[in-house]
């Protein structure tokens, strides 16, 4: 990233704030539409709460638990059915049908199946999913036929392949997949803390705060969760920088 | 090593019929041919063949670039832990790499990369090792420097190497026969062991091959 691109970034940010304060002036009701001072301002206040801080560690934990779940499950089905054909069409209806079905069905169905906290880690496991399964299977698939013939000569073991050059081929597309499957992660957990209520949470805490019209908390609730959602993408980025560094060279012949 | 009535067939071409080609231990066989008539194939049966224990050097280099080049040398090796390092740490010193046992394929020159595949080549423990054109891409004076190392690696080990070329200085360099292939289905043309005339004679069984292929 230049500083040009850094300078249009900000000065975009900047000029989003500043609509954002003339629209909040103009409408002249804080229940519509806050201030962005007076939600900078109660960001700060329920910084200092302890049940805020509850609300994040059981949100976080929420999350992290969906990410890893969905992260293994992913990489068993991902692996199989970029290796077999037969297995990637077998999977193939799965995924289209839990793609298909909106958020709020999985929700509402998870809702009569377990309880609330369980609600939100279960449908962000069914919406990452498929994202992450078919990013490890396209990984897997583009392995470099060479390194497979190169491994057949030297009498490779199935299990050495997969771990020296299978794996290593598809981990760029698995650590992009999972990138973009931990952004929809924390949107879905929030969503699904929303409609199930479970006693600590961010979701919660929206919930309670929309119900009690308080609008200020609502947004700077929004901005912990988009703040948690960058922390977490820019940590993956530098994770795909340090896998990606000796992986720019695919034809060591060139 | 023998291959003896050999039968090949490609999208209803009969490329190989009853093909017999003996290649006797420690020699060193090129084999020339038009372009297209069934080299590079004669090599692959042999290698993917999972009855012969074989290694080889491809075009390309083919090495594993997220690993360093030791490791690349490594995971062909057999043994304890120790004794496939030391193993992997020998050959490249034998083709003067072992200053850069850490270094990945990305930070070698084409002609390094393909020095680090000759060395794995050679570190795999087996009695027959292919070359398919391996210093093709490769500029003139890497060219020469390759082929030294093979040379020098083929004196001490004294491997069956069959390696296919179409370049007749390169296999009047290192080989001591030169097998000329050519027809539909493949036979050997001109069986040349290494004398007298050994590029003249190529270069005439060559120009037959074209013709007849």
């Amino acid at each position: 990233m230049t500083k040009k691109d850094v300078a249009a970034g900000l000065s975009s940010t900047i000029l989003l704030v500043f609509l954002w304060r003339i629209a909040a002036e103009s409408i002249n009701s804080p229940f519509i539409l806050p201030d962005p001072v007076s939600v900078v301002y109660d960001f700060f206040i329920i910084l200092r709460d302890t049940l805020f801080i509850k609300n994040i560690v059981a949100t976080c934990t929420r999350g992290v638990a969906a990410f890893g779940i969905s992260f293994i499950l992913s990489a068993m089905l991902g692996i199989m059915s970029g290796i077999s054909k037969t297995i990637a069409s077998a999977i193939s209806p799965w995924m289209t049908l839990i793609k298909s079905t909106p958020v709020v069905s999985f929700i509402l169905i998870a809702l009569l199946w377990f309880g609330s906290s369980i609600v939100p880690i279960f449908v962000s496991v069914l919406m990452t999913l498929p994202v992450m399964t078919e990013a490890i299977a396209q990984g897997v698939r583009s392995t470099d036929t060479k390194l497979l013939e190169m491994s057949y000569v030297y009498q490779f073991s199935s299990f050495k392949r997969l771990l020296y050059i299978r794996i290593p081929s598809a981990l760029p597309f698995f650590l992009a997949g999972s990138g973009s499957s931990l952004g929809l992660t924390w949107k879905v957990v929030v969503a699904g803390e929303i409609l199930s209520s479970p006693r600590f949470g961010i979701g919660s805490a929206m919930q309670s705060a929309k119900v009690q019209l308080e609008t200020v908390r609502v947004f700077s609730l929004t901005a912990t969760a988009i703040f948690l959602s960058l922390i977490t993408d820019f940590l993956f980025q530098k994770l795909v920088e340090v896998t990606r560094r000796h992986e720019t060279d695919k034809e060591p012949g060139k | 090593m023998k291959i003896q009535n050999m039968q090949f067939s490609y999208k209803s071409n009969q490329i190989y019929k009853d093909f017999t080609i003996e290649f006797p231990t420690a020699s060193v066989t090129a084999i020339l041919g038009p372009s297209g008539c069934g080299k590079t194939t004669l090599l692959n049966i042999l290698a993917f063949n999972k009855a012969n224990h074989v290694s080889y050097i491809f075009q390309e280099p083919r090495l594993l670039p997220w690993y360093t080049i030791c490791k690349n040398l490594y995971l062909v090796n057999t043994g304890n832990k120790s004794e496939r390092i030391a193993r992997s740490r020998m050959y490249l010193e034998k083709v003067g790499l072992l200053n850069r046992a850490s270094a990945y394929p990305s930070d070698l020159s084409g002609g390094e990369r393909q020095r680090v595949s000759i060395a794995r080549a050679f570190s795999y423990t087996s009695p027959v090792l292919l070359m398919d054109e391996p210093f093709q891409s490769q500029d003139p004076a890497t060219k020469l420097q390759l082929i030294d190392v093979v040379k020098k690696l083929q004196v001490q080990e004294k491997r069956t190497i069959v390696a296919v070329t179409h370049d007749i200085n390169e296999a009047s360099a290192f080989a001591d026969r030169a097998v000329v292939l050519g027809g539909r289905p493949v036979q050997i043309l001109l069986d040349i062991p290494r004398g007298a005339n050994f590029e003249r004679t190529i270069s005439e069984a060559l120009e037959w091959a074209k013709r007849i292929t």
